[in-house]
């Protein structure tokens, strides 16, 4: 298509405004499609070192294998995914409804713990009804997947019924404790959920129904399976945040009281949004403990809550891809940190001072997040733009 | 299993420790309190820089006067010493990273977004300075003995130091808010910062004074309480949720809530334990004795279901002002 | 269909470009004997607060490595060390886990300085059939793991079995009384020490009871262990059994000497690590008793103890801890017998696994062997007593080593397991 263009249309100017409306409109295509193929890219380039390495053609081997150390690999990828689907169902609340929930990780953890508990302990010859193993032979994903939406989404519902007509701080900080009390739940009940030392001996991570086994053993397959169904769920919320309930969302945000008066019931809408923000979370959890094969604790404690904040708000809270660009940045540069830099200068082994740095200067410099920011500047730019041609309008229609 | 009752020392020892522990937790939630109520600031670096306020307590103590005037001198001049160092650096962190973010688009996210940010900064900073292992800080030998021991009571001389010092310390920043002008300027930003504005007073300077007060009290309850407990990067993470505990219970924004909220809670904490050792029997639903166990183990997670029930009952804690950080 | 051209496209262009850059490297510079190199991949959590158990680690493993290299490698290949951080976070650790196995194709998978990372680390092993070196092991020994457990999982390190038996046959030899109380931390590694006991106290017949000599201290947040003494002071016990770890522990060791408690009772730690009395600052430990699995001072006894702790002493400045000396013997274990055997193969392990099954080796204590069952590793377990002020020689100089316990006796044996054959039998 590109060549049915006139030429005239590709000098810089016109190239770059073409790019600009491109990614308007088709920017989240694109980075689906990029993503979509991001694994052939990276095994292809780990294959070419494999296969320089098995023909001893020893320093070109090592010279891409340094350039593939600053390549995300494809794990780390789906665990850039994984806290992209966490950010934007965490961001329904922070940067729609403007409610700074501290508590998220007892989604996020109750999600994971509600498949780890499935397929370590629920034996199908023992628990499962007679249907299900001539069906499946095995406890399939499907099924605990399932109960994990289920579950998640009444433990949401729970507390969104307790602590979501509080407001401001009150609300992070029931949240805070609420979550809490998850916690110490998961730590005292540890003949359940392995306590501190996480829940080991998951099996039958497969999907029944195509026969796929994901987890642990390929790590592309995972890829596309976290791919798919994080895809499914960002264009749920997608959906929910352009329709009329998304935009009381957002008037609820701006104003609660108009909306009160506008005749939305405030409280209601409040609980909607918590608790599918919560039932998406405890999925991004459920999925997180596929892609590891183990339960930690660590899912269920504060520092995920507080690490979900940061790569919302680093991406920029108004904006819908934001948590995405937060989540890559978190975690892309605590693994360059630690696994590249430190080759080269020993003052990077004490990496998180760097990470922390970098991170006030950027709360300093570009306080609406990158892409909020990066919005903004377009948003500017284009308005500017569009008043300049007015008045050339203006100044030509009316030549006085 | 009960064990014959509670003895009165015994009952007496728990509410001293109960004491200790309490009066630690108001010093903390004074200075978390301060700063949310005159900024709106959640402080979620509270943690680290008690934490730093330890290591400078060491530095000073261990590596400076100790070796010159001997152990006594050089604690003395730790607990004198670390609130002015962190006082400035309180300060200086406010000068010239917290007063860029004022009347920016997101003010109150970037405020706590960079006190998480500090919150990972110091630690690895610390470590970087002082080496990773932990530091030995230790009671100093005037400390070192008991005003009053008798069967299990045991009143020592260095935890009644503190409680002492976390007395005097909060008699005199009543003093400071309550009877001075500048206290009263504080007041007045807390309730309506943009009247204080257009009074003409100069709001920043009260804001830095305050900010380095918050941080000075953090340092101060880490150098009180690191001969107690463990000087280490990672001390800083464990209090920082029982702080924001208190606060929220105490009622933010109050100066009386996070006093009365520390000394409620510690007393909780100390005195869970002794439940299952009272000769009453506490069963569950199945008839099952609860044991000693369970209380003992319970004094941790007991703060988290008192916060979320006043919370639910009370939203603004048991002092905080009515619908004023909504 | 197209997006298979795609992939072969792509391949190609790779290919090509590999190509262009190797002519950037002449053959002559090729290094090695020519043959791939065999590759280590560990990881460890050096961030976080565990950082300096984490770098002994891997000091400890360079350490071994680069002396196996020295010795002509394994089958004249060099061993090559691919050392990562997970920061303390565990879906790191299963990021770079896959990120070693399947595209820089370790040959060995080693790590882990704590729970949630053993267990990852483990389901690879067992899921992904790789041998697991694993250092600091305290999960997969318990009886109810012996299924999850990878029949490729190695350890050289000491159970809670073992570190409570060397304790209590310690109280027991000496007679430093027969009433126990337990200070336990409450979380899981405490919780496995409860066995042992129940066991232990009646063989030694010791006066100990689950239900009353326990006292439980909340975990992680609370660290004022002084609220458990005045009950240690009630019940009148002759030893007082405390099981915490690294802060917890320090702050255990100043409240228990503000309070006196040192004076009243026999104070005894289940585990301790020279970087805990350095944080508790020059005699703080005087009086206490701990278990230990390695401490640098056996070099008076053990050469290859002294070599390894000089090496230390020059590369970090400071002594090596167990963690270093744990990670050391394992890798000289698994990377030797590889060498001997010439199994270092991927498809080998299983006959690599069989090999070390019941194998004994001596490194930097006494002789070892890891049993074939469960994998146990049967070795020394030390007693420490704390130094004064007065006796310490250097500042890092805090514990001396007064005894020792070893042999099959110290652990569950496999009957009362049910563990009968060997585990590399046992796959799935």
């Amino acid at each position: 298509m590109d060549s049915a263009a006139p030429k005239n249309r590709f000098t810089p100017k016109e190239f770059w405004a073409w790019i600009s409306e491109v990614f308007d409109n088709y920017g989240i295509l694109i980075l689906a499609g990029l993503l979509l193929v991001y694994p052939f890219f990276f095994t292809t380039l780990n294959d070419s070192i494999i296969w320089l390495e098995d023909n001893d053609w020893e320093t070109s081997a090592e010279i891409l294998a340094e350039i593939r150390g600053f390549v995300p690999s494809t794990p780390l990828m789906i665990q850039i995914l994984i806290y992209t689907l966490f950010g934007i169902a965490f961001n329904i609340l922070l940067g729609n409804t403007g409610m700074l929930s501290l508590g998220h990780c007892a989604f996020f953890g109750v999600g994971g713990y509600t498949v780890g508990i499935m397929h370590a302990w629920i034996k199908p010859d023992t628990y499962a009804p007679d249907w299900m193993v001539s069906a499946f032979k095995v406890l399939p994903l499907e099924i605990s997947l399932i109960t994990c939406v289920i579950v998640s989404t009444f433990v949401a519902w729970l507390i969104g019924t307790i602590c979501s007509s509080k407001r401001g701080v009150y609300f992070a900080m029931v949240t805070l404790s609420i979550s809490m009390i998850f916690y110490y739940s998961a730590q005292t009940f540890d003949d359940l959920t392995g306590g501190t030392d996480g829940l080991g001996g998951l099996e039958n991570m497969r999907l029944g129904s195509i026969n796929l086994r994901v987890g642990i053993m390929d790590a592309n397959i995972t890829y596309y399976f976290v791919f798919f169904l994080s895809v499914v769920f960002i264009a749920i919320i997608w959906q929910i945040l352009r329709s009329p309930f998304g935009h009381v969302l957002r008037a609820i945000r701006e104003n609660e009281d108009r909306a009160r008066i506008c005749g939305y019931n405030v409280a209601k809408v409040r609980l909607m949004a918590f608790t599918m923000s919560g039932a998406i979370s405890g999925v991004a959890g459920a999925l997180a403990i596929i892609y590891g094969e183990t339960v930690p604790i660590e899912n269920i404690h504060f520092i995920t809550s507080g690490q979900i904040v940061i790569i919302t708000l680093f991406g920029g809270a108004g904006t819908f891809l934001g948590p995405a660009v937060g989540s890559f940045i978190y975690w892309y540069l605590r693994q360059l940190m630690s696994v590249e830099f430190v080759k080269y200068l020993a003052i990077f082994q004490y990496w998180e001072a760097w990470v922390g740095g970098i991170f006030v200067l950027i709360v300093l410099f570009v306080p609406s997040g990158i892409l909020g920011t990066i919005r903004n500047m377009t948003l500017e730019y284009r308005e500017k733009k569009y008043l300049a041609k007015q008045a050339a309008a203006e100044a030509a229609a009316d030549p006085e | 299993m009960p064990s014959g009752g509670v003895e009165f020392s015994e009952f007496v020892q728990h509410l001293f420790l109960g004491l200790v522990q309490g009066s630690f937790w108001v010093l903390l939630a004074l200075g978390l309190s301060i700063v949310f109520g005159l900024m709106g600031i959640i402080n979620f670096g509270h943690g680290a820089f008690y934490m730093l306020g330890a290591y400078v307590g060491y530095t000073v103590s261990n590596l400076i006067f100790t070796p010159i005037f001997g152990p006594n001198v050089g604690f003395i001049m730790a607990i004198v010493m670390v609130p002015v160092v962190m006082f400035g650096i309180g300060m200086v962190f406010e000068k010239y990273v917290i007063s860029n973010i004022y009347n920016t688009e997101n003010e109150r996210f970037s405020g706590v977004l960079i006190m998480f940010g500090m919150s990972i900064f110091l630690p690895d900073f610390v470590r970087l300075i002082w080496g990773r292992p932990g530091k030995p800080f230790n009671i100093p030998p005037m400390f070192q003995f008991s005003l009053l021991k008798t069967g299990t009571l045991d009143i020592t001389a260095y935890r009644s130091f503190t409680i002492i010092t976390a007395a005097v310390l909060v008699a005199l920043l009543w003093v400071l808010i309550y009877r001075t002008n500048l206290g009263m300027m504080i007041r007045a930003g807390t309730n309506n910062n943009t009247m204080v504005k257009v009074l003409g007073i100069n709001v920043s300077r009260i804001w830095r004074l305050t900010f380095g007060l918050g941080i000075a009290l953090a340092g101060f309850s880490g150098v009180m309480i690191a001969p107690l407990f463990a000087v280490d990067a990672t001390m800083g993470e464990l209090i920082l949720v029982q702080t924001f505990i208190v606060v929220v219970v105490g009622g933010m924004g109050s100066f009386i809530g996070p006093v009365i909220g520390g000394l409620i809670l510690g007393q909780l904490w100390a005195l869970t334990p002794l439940v299952g050792r009272t000769q009453y029997v506490v069963q569950n639903w199945t008839g099952t004795v609860i044991g000693p166990d369970f209380w003992e183990k319970a004094s941790d997670i007991l703060l988290f279901i008192v916060m979320a029930v006043i919370l639910l009952l009370r939203p603004r804690g048991l002092f905080g002002q009515e619908g004023a950080f909504d | 269909m197209s997006r298979l051209d795609r992939r072969k496209f792509l391949k190609g262009a790779g290919l090509i470009g590999g190509i262009v850059a190797a002519q950037t490297a002449p053959p002559f510079l090729r290094e090695g004997l020519g043959a791939r190199p065999i590759k280590w991949g560990s990881i460890h959590p050096t961030t976080g607060p565990y950082a300096t158990e984490a770098f002994d680690q891997v000091e400890g493993v360079k350490i071994a490595i680069e002396d196996v290299n020295k010795e002509g490698g394994v089958d004249g290949r060099e061993v090559k060390l691919l050392f990562r951080d997970d920061q303390f976070k565990w879906d790191q650790t299963t990021t770079h886990a896959l990120d070693l196995i399947d595209n820089h194709r370790v040959d060995f998978i080693a790590g882990s300085m704590v729970g949630p990372e053993e267990v990852r680390l483990n389901e690879f092993s067992r899921k992904r059939n790789i041998i697991y070196a694993n250092y600091p092991q305290h999960i997969m020994s318990t009886p109810g793991n012996a299924k999850k457990m990878s029949p490729l999982f190695f350890t050289a390190n000491t159970t809670p079995y073992q570190l409570c038996a060397s304790s209590l046959t310690y109280i027991a030899k000496n007679n430093l009384g027969k009433k126990i109380h337990c200070v336990f931390d409450d979380y899981i590694w405490p919780k496995m020490f409860i066995p042992a006991f129940e066991k232990l106290t009646k063989d030694f017949n010791l006066t100990w009871n689950k239900n009353s000599s326990i006292s439980w201290v909340p975990f992680p947040t609370s660290m004022d262990y002084s609220a458990t003494f005045p009950r240690i002071l009630k019940e009148k016990p002759d030893v007082v059994y405390a099981l915490n770890w690294g802060q917890r522990q320090v702050a255990f060791v100043k409240q228990a000497r503000e309070a006196g408690l040192d004076k009243k009772v026999k104070i005894v730690l289940g585990a301790t690590e020279i970087t805990m009395p350095e944080a508790a600052g020059p005699g703080s430990y005087d009086g206490f008793n701990a278990a230990m699995m390695w401490h640098p001072s056996l070099g008076s006894k053990y050469p290859a103890a002294k070599a390894l702790n000089d090496k230390f002493l020059a590369r970090r400045k400071r002594p090596c801890s167990s963690y270093g000396m744990l990670a050391h013997d394992l890798t000289r274990l698994i990377l030797d017998t590889a060498k001997e055997t010439k199994l270092y193969k991927r498809r080998d392990h299983f006959k690599l696994a069989k090999v070390l099954e019941g194998i004994k080796f001596q490194y930097s204590k006494g002789e070892c062997q890891i049993r074939p069952c469960d994998h146990v590793c049967i070795s020394e377990v030390f007693v420490m007593r704390g130094k004064s002020k007065a006796e310490m020689k250097d500042k890092f100089d805090h514990i001396e080593v007064i005894g020792s316990s070893s042999g099959e006796g110290n652990t569950v044996s496999c009957e009362a397991k049910g563990l009968k054959e060997p585990a590399s039998e046992r796959r799935a």
